[in-house]
């Protein structure tokens, strides 16, 4: 039987909260011995990339609505859902950056954060509209854990 | 809590920062970088006091590496904390910036630095 611990959490859209963000969620992985600290540290960049982003979008579409976080923690993952409503991105924008070991990528400052989720997480899936983003990071154990 | 100091020692401006370099500490980091003097040449960033460094960061620091490259002078990145160092890599810029264990590596070091387009010593 699966058992699931749910922290959610839902922050004022401003980068104030951006430290307080990704310490909670790293707090709570924390308690599940999933994850060791190279791990959590993956998830502290992850989750700090996905509250950045959709700050930036709601600072975009000029919405002060709020930015909310659910950390679940399962028998074998920690899954971030991170969620926004902003204006939304185009992914395939994102896509069309040169790649990472271009050396034209350099020309681009922004963009990186997207990559960066992908490459410190073991699965990102970003679902992107003119509603919002929704942004959801999981990180799998090495081995099932018991209890 | 993101902090930055900057200081001059011998030929070098030294940038040295504490805390995360994230989104939320990138317009300081921004106006302290636009605000570095016109033409400085030789700028190490000692980001061994730097707890975590975000894609806005990262990008920060390539424009300062562009911005420097343009007129010929360089960036060096001292104690970098080894998830960057890891995450440049990554990001296929691990070879982008040159980087040293500590400010003493190119500070003060007599042969460590050989001018625009010279080598840091390891």
């Amino acid at each position: 039987m699966t058992v699931e611990r749910v922290v959610e959490l839902t922050i004022p859209s401003s980068t104030d909260y951006l430290a307080l963000a990704r310490s909670v969620v790293v707090a709570a992985a924390a308690t599940w011995p999933g994850l060791g600290d190279d791990r959590l540290e993956d998830l502290r960049l992850s989750v700090s990339e996905a509250c950045a982003n959709a700050i930036e979008a709601h600072a975009l579409a000029g919405t002060e609505a709020a930015v909310r976080i659910r950390c679940s923690l399962a028998d074998d993952r920690v899954e971030v859902e991170v969620v926004d409503e902003g204006g939304g991105f185009d992914l395939d924008g994102i896509d069309a950056l040169p790649a990472a070991t271009d050396p034209e990528r350099l020309e681009h400052e922004s963009g990186l954060g997207i990559p960066l989720m992908r490459s410190h997480s073991d699965h990102a899936e970003f679902v992107s509209s003119s509603e919002g983003t929704n942004v959801r990071l999981v990180l799998y154990a090495p081995s099932p854990l018991a209890g | 809590m993101f902090g930055m100091e900057i200081s001059e020692r011998e030929d070098w401006l030294v940038l040295s920062a504490r805390g995360d370099l994230d989104l939320s500490s990138a317009p300081r980091l921004a106006t302290a970088l636009s605000g570095l003097p016109h033409g400085a040449e030789r700028v190490v960033v000692d980001l061994s006091r730097v707890d975590l460094v975000d894609a806005t960061g990262i990008g920060l620091l390539v424009g300062l590496q562009q911005r420097l490259a343009h007129h010929g002078g360089r960036l060096v990145l001292a104690g970098c904390p080894s998830p960057l160092v890891d995450r440049l890599a990554e990001g296929g810029m691990g070879g982008v910036f040159e980087s040293v264990d500590s400010v003493a590596a190119v500070v003060g070091a007599p042969h460590g630095w050989n001018g625009p387009g010279g080598e840091v010593a390891p």
